[in-house]
């Protein structure tokens, strides 16, 4: 069963490949900032799926995300267990049963490292960021535009081989490809910078 | 070698006097390879608390263990600066041979230490959470945790850990250790890292391999530290670095201590200077007065190595100051000469002061014996190296002065003499008005200001923090999470399984104290690794959970997609570990997980084992102490508050103690002079004392420990004024401006001291400053009944 996901991962992987080889072109860094859309907050819904080799079929789950600029990524699962994580440059919290936060350095998941300074990066253009620990390319075809980044960091690159951004507007599709195989693919869903405010919910989570 | 009778005849005594004292100087060269003489923590001049000797020596253990911890963080806007920066320190750092240890590349990866040591344990391993809800059998509550870690965002699975621990027993333990633990640190390329306030911060830890206050040490490391700080920004883009550890403020007290002492030591021996050059027209009374005064802090000096073994680099300080009291001596030697000035000689001088300064010395050393019963070690030395000095500076006014000053013309000058009879002369037209006057509005002042005085035993009276290093050493501490409380627990066992069992119930006790907000948290062993007991309950625990058919295993199995095989394997791997033996303490310090928490851990003791529980955030003393008073084997240790109720103790003590030899004293004056000769002469340094007390209070200081120790002084100062007086049996000029001087030279010796940054120190010289003040413009009071001289 675990063979199919790595199957799974690796078609994923050389799909990728041929596609560049078929029509793509190498883009520049600011090409692709350039048509990003900018604002100082994002809103979005996401589906994350999961594959694990070990497990028979991928783990899915969704929810919304909202992205503040200089304050963070919050990650709020809904299906099918409600979960909140709010993702800053340096630290993670995370809410536990009972409502309590709990703080931790963002190098503790380093896949949510790679994740939130992906998104930091991509929302304001600044890729200066992402080049300290990643080596970066690009490249472009009909409006959507690709980012490969591969870790230049040893400790990183022995658990995220690859990581890849897709986008046009908004960044629309991030996956992440782990040295033992496994893969997390995140989908955003209606992606707004227009009509986006955090409830007052939402600013406490923020203010934490 | 003091002689006995003053007026021993030729150059014997002082060839005598000179052999002893080079006899003395080549005993002190000899001792001196045998080890340092001279030392500069502070906290050794602190007494111990009084308690059981295991204690006392595990306490000393994590002193020692403590004050030689150095943290040092560089910081920089780029791992690569950061990272280069703290190669070149670490290696500037390696090369002084001042550390023990010092680690900064991690070559394996922490996280990955943490899972090679506990995978193993992993079925006998539950957090505290998961520990709580099972024994209250809320199993569905653990299986949705378990679920949301499956589904949830930011999980950290992986195949590897899903396929071996599909319960996710071993991540959700430690994620529960690395919350509560400083869990901020990550290896990055090897090193220890932390990215915060967008900064990037490389961090070194060490062990010195001896005492930070060792001077060696300082002298070795500041150099290096010095030039590191200034090359830093400029070679590595602005990279800087920060400390933390009492290395950091050793350094900055021992610099600040060299100010004082050299600016207090120049003040006054530039004054002293140009009083006794202004008055008596000749560099030989301050000659004379300076060796003396040297002579004397030899004494001090080689009394104290011959008790002690050392000398504390403050007792340096102090007795050498209080040696200076020695002055007063060659004063009334020199003085006398404007008694009778045609026909002056040294041997008369001598026979005329004999008595007053032989009673001087007796009175100070009584004054000074009063700190030789005083539990505080530094004290003790202070009084032995005083009284020593002052009998060796006695011996060298009476065996070379009446040699050396053959020679000496008489003065010619008479006007401060002028002055001072001009003084005397209100004095002898008793109780006029600017007397009565004078008299009058002090006590009112010192009334007034009794009643505001208010006692403070705080042990920041003794710590001169600077507020720089303060400032840097919290940010450090901030950063890296390494921010225990001073106070902590002392656990003790028979056997390291004991110690461990006792431990969680302590920890059990604090975790409710941490519900309730008493303390914030706490850094123990068995957080890391649960006693055998409890390894084993949480191997039951599991049990139904794991072997059941329809049980947790099998549902969260199914939820995930777990294949078949790989729930069978687990289950497997559950029943082979209820073979094995519970994992023990000494297999955890021996492996490098252990490494971040091995300071917790003391090792053996004359009837055991012995670890530390450190504490985050203390709010409520007496709960924490009641937590430790119901068990004989926990210990709470709070250093700080043990020093404050011992400056409180003490101060009492010592009250008592300034009482009893003002009055003993007065005893002996009064044995001596007669009643009322007797209270003339205790009169003066009586109301000194009161009055420093009372200006203090005005002033709106507190009183502690220090000011009672200046109180001792005042009346072994004061006393001696009076005395001169008496003892010269006529009220001359010429004594009372040897008293003016005496105190001019206390005044530049202690009153400088008012202007320390230790608030202890500044408080003793304030008093002093104050006390000597009034006890010399009282001073002819011990005179009044007498009559005037004719000169």
């Amino acid at each position: 069963m675990s063979r199919l996901a790595l199957v799974l991962a690796v078609v994923l992987g050389t799909a990728s490949g041929t596609a560049q080889a078929l029509g793509e072109q190498k883009t520049t860094l600011s090409d692709i900032s350039g048509q990003l859309v900018r604002g100082d907050m994002l809103c979005s819904d996401f589906e994350q799926e999961k594959h694990l080799r070990a497990l028979a079929r991928p783990l899915l789950s969704a929810g919304k995300l909202i992205f503040v600029v200089g304050q963070g990524v919050l990650w709020q699962v809904l299906t099918p267990y409600p979960a909140r994580i709010l993702v800053r440059s340096d630290e993670l919290i995370r809410w536990d049963e009972d409502g309590n936060a709990h703080k931790s350095s963002a190098g503790k998941a380093p896949i949510f490292r790679a994740l939130s300074s992906v998104f930091l990066a991509t929302f304001k253009g600044h890729f200066e960021v992402l080049q300290d620990t990643f080596d970066l390319s690009a490249t472009q075809a009909e409006g959507t535009w690709r980012l490969t980044l591969t870790p230049k960091d040893e400790n990183l690159a022995a658990v995220i081989t690859k990581v890849r951004v897709a986008g046009g507007r908004h960044v629309e599709e991030i996956s992440v490809l782990e040295a033992r195989g496994d893969q997390t693919l995140i989908r955003l869903r209606n992606p707004r910078v227009d009509g986006c405010k955090l409830n007052d919910t939402e600013k406490t989570y923020f203010a934490r | 070698m003091i002689p006995k009778r003053p007026i021993l005849r030729g150059k014997a005594p002082a060839l005598l006097w000179f052999l002893f004292l080079a006899a003395l100087a080549g005993w002190l060269i000899l001792t001196a390879n045998a080890g340092p003489m001279v030392n500069a923590n502070l906290t050794d001049l602190l007494p111990g608390a009084q308690r059981d000797p295991v204690i006392t020596e595990a306490v000393g253990r994590v002193k020692k263990r403590f004050e030689r911890n150095v943290v040092l963080v560089v910081e920089s806007d780029r791992f690569e600066d950061a990272r280069l920066a703290a190669d070149y320190l670490g290696e500037q750092l390696r090369e002084s041979n001042q550390f023990r240890t010092l680690r900064l590349r991690y070559d394996r990866d922490m996280v990955w230490e943490a899972g090679a040591f506990y995978f193993p344990m992993r079925f006998q391993l539950l957090d505290h959470k998961a520990r709580t809800t099972l024994e209250a059998g809320d199993i569905a509550a653990f299986e949705r945790v378990i679920l949301k870690r499956y589904f949830g965002p930011g999980s950290s699975l992986s195949s590897e850990i899903v396929a071996k621990d599909p319960l996710l027993l071993l991540p959700s333990y430690l994620d529960a250790r690395t919350s509560e633990a400083a869990g901020r640190l990550q290896p990055e390329n090897g090193y220890l890292t932390l990215r915060a306030q967008g900064k990037v911060f490389v961090v070194m830890t060490g062990e010195l391999a001896e005492t930070p206050f060792s001077f060696s040490v300082q002298e070795r490391l500041v150099p290096i530290l010095e030039q590191v700080r200034r090359e830093l920004p400029e070679k590595f883009n602005g990279a800087q670095i920060l400390m933390a550890g009492v290395l950091a403020h050793a350094i900055a007290g021992t610099a600040q201590a060299f100010t004082e002492i050299s600016s207090v030591g120049l003040g006054s021996l530039l004054g002293v200077f140009t009083l006794l050059l202004v008055v008596f027209r000749s560099w030989l009374p301050f000659g004379l007065s300076t060796v003396s005064i040297l002579c004397g802090s030899l004494g001090g000096f080689a009394a104290c190595i011959a008790l002690f073994g050392q000398v504390h680099l403050m007792t340096l300080v102090f007795g050498s100051s209080l040696v200076g009291i020695s002055v007063d001596y060659s004063l009334h030697f020199f003085c006398d000469r404007f008694r009778s000035p045609g026909n002056w000689s040294p041997k008369l001088t001598v026979a005329h002061i004999f008595p007053g300064i032989t009673l001087g010395l007796v009175t100070s050393i009584i004054g000074f014996s009063g700190l030789v019963i005083s539990p505080f070690p530094g004290m003790r030395e202070l009084a032995v190296f005083s009284s020593a000095g002052l009998v060796v500076a006695y011996g060298c006014v009476l065996c070379w002065y009446p040699v050396c000053t053959q020679r000496l013309k008489s003065p010619t000058v008479q006007r401060p003499l002028a002055w001072t009879s001009a003084y005397i002369g209100l004095w002898q037209r008793r109780w006029n008005w600017p007397v009565k006057g004078g008299l009058a509005v002090l006590l009112a002042l010192v009334s007034v200001g009794f009643l505001r005085l208010a006692a403070e035993d705080d042990i920041r009276l003794l710590q001169t923090l600077d507020p720089e290093v303060v400032v840097e050493v919290d940010r450090t501490r901030a950063l890296i999470g390494r921010n225990l409380a001073s106070q902590f627990f002392l656990v003790e066992g028979r056997t390291t399984a004991e110690f461990l069992e006792r431990e969680e119930r302590l920890t059990a006790r604090l975790r409710k104290l941490e519900e309730t907000g008493e303390v914030e948290g706490h850094a123990a062993i068995s957080d890391f690794l649960p006693s055998a007991t409890r390894q084993e309950e949480d191997r039951k625990l599991l049990a139904p959970l794991i072997l059941d058919e329809n049980g947790l295993l099998a549902r969260v199995a199914k939820r995930v997609g777990l294949p078949d095989n790989l729930r069978e394997a687990y289950a497997r791997a559950y029943a082979a570990t209820l073979e094995t033996p519970p994992v023990g303490l000494e297999a955890w310090l021996a492996h490098p997980v252990s490494e971040p928490y091995r300071h917790l851990w003391l090792g053996q003791t004359d009837r055991g084992v012995v670890g530390v529980v450190g504490l985050r955030g203390v709010f409520d003393l007496p709960a924490l102490k009641a937590v430790a008073a119901s068990n004989p084997e926990i210990h709470f240790i709070d250093p700080a508050g043990e020093i404050s109720d011992l400056f409180s103790d003490y101060r009492r003590e010592a009250g008592w103690l300034a009482f009893i030899s003002y009055l003993f004293v007065a005893l002996l004056l009064v044995v001596r002079y007669g009643v009322l000769g007797g209270l003339a002469v205790i009169t003066p340094p009586v109301l000194a004392a009161f009055a420093s007390l009372g200006v203090l209070g005005l002033l709106g200081h507190s009183i502690s420990l220090f000011n009672i120790m200046a109180l001792l002084l005042v009346l072994g100062i004061g006393v001696d004024y009076g005395l001169f007086f008496r003892e010269t049996g006529l009220v001359h000029a010429s004594t009372f401006l040897a008293i003016a001087m005496s105190a001019l030279t206390t005044l530049l010796a202690f009153g400088l001291l008012a202007f320390s940054r230790t608030a202890a120190i500044s408080d003793f010289g304030l008093t002093i400053l104050i006390g000597i003040c009034v006890a010399f413009l009282l001073s002819p009071m011990a005179g009044a009944r007498l009559p005037r001289s004719s000169d």
